[in-house]
């Protein structure tokens, strides 16, 4: 599905910083202030995936810790998309384009409703997914973005179709086989 | 000793748990909640710092020095009423059977337990199974 006309391709929604994610997850109990200081880094300009780093290398909270704060504090579930990958099928049934500004990925659906795993929770996406599937109720749930980030890898064709690909279109092909090579190993 | 902490008047928990950033969220989350809390990450340290102001007992298989095993064992030969909630990521039968034999109260796979759900767990058996 292409979602090609699309009306609320303009809707901007606020990235979550590096410094949002701190006080998220002292807000919610899971780290102190202290330990933050402790740190002695600037969070102020740092991105979420900078920070995510950060405290993740500094051993004092874990992935899993702050996948529990953010979805505590957003009042959503927390989706997991490593244990549970939803089907390429489902995943594409949002346009990329709109899934990657958004950072939205379906996650699951029924009959009646459709659960959407996003980094960046707002009021704003149900109109948005709404508007793509229309005729079903919308349950937003919270994943890390490395997580909605991998079930992005979901939109590419396999390993062996995008060869054919290259070497159908016969130019270039040593190089963008090499290339596909090694995204596939790195995926 | 890592940390501790001693407070009185309140409800009192005790963890065991070696993987200090659960610990630490553990301790926080429910300290939050009103709870005074013991955090130790080791086993034996368990076994000393566990008295009869303790209200409920969180703890792992796995830690240092004495396993959870021992720890449930020692702790229920002080005392067999206390709840003992164990939180561990041994998810096979024979380990199930085993706390259980020992007087574990309830059972529980840690890494399927959110800290808002271990929360719950605590309230109920602190206040809502009485």
């Amino acid at each position: 599905m292409q979602n090609p006309i699309f009306k609320n391709k303009e809707i901007e929604i606020k990235e979550i910083t590096g410094l949002d994610l701190v006080n998220i997850i002292v807000k919610q109990n899971y780290i102190e202030q202290d330990d933050i200081d402790d740190l002695q880094v600037d969070f102020s300009d740092k991105s979420f995936d900078e920070a995510y780093t950060i405290l993740i290398s500094s051993n004092i909270v874990t992935s899993d810790l702050v996948g529990q704060a953010m979805s505590e504090f957003y009042s959503l579930n927390l989706f997991d998309l490593k244990s549970f990958p939803p089907s390429t099928d489902l995943v594409k049934k949002i346009n990329y384009d709109i899934a990657n500004k958004y950072k939205i990925v379906p996650f699951a659906e029924s009959k009646m409703e459709i659960f959407v795993a996003t980094s960046n929770p707002d009021e704003k996406l149900i109109s948005i997914i709404k508007e793509i599937f229309p005729d079903k109720e919308v349950k937003l749930g919270y994943s890390l973005p490395n997580s909605i980030e991998d079930s992005f890898l979901l939109y590419k064709n396999n390993f062996s179709d995008r060869i054919s690909e290259i070497v159908s279109k016969g130019e270039q092909v040593v190089p963008d086989i090499v290339k596909e090579i090694f995204e596939d190993a790195l995926a | 000793m890592d940390k501790i902490e001693k407070l009185d008047n309140k409800r009192k928990i005790l963890i065991c748990e070696d993987e200090k950033p659960l610990a630490k969220a553990l301790e926080l989350k429910l300290r939050s909640a009103g709870y005074d809390i013991l955090t130790t990450y080791n086993g034996r340290e368990a076994i000393n710092l566990f008295d009869s102001n303790i209200h409920i007992v969180l703890l792992d298989l796995i830690v240092p020095e004495i396993d959870g095993f021992g720890v449930l064992k020692a702790i229920r030969q002080k005392n067999k009423e206390i709840p003992i909630i164990i939180l561990s990521n041994l998810g096979q039968p024979e380990d199930k059977l085993r706390v259980k034999d020992l007087g574990a109260t309830a059972y529980y796979i840690k890494s399927e337990m959110p800290l808002n759900k271990i929360l719950e767990i605590v309230n109920f058996y602190l206040y809502d199974s009485k």
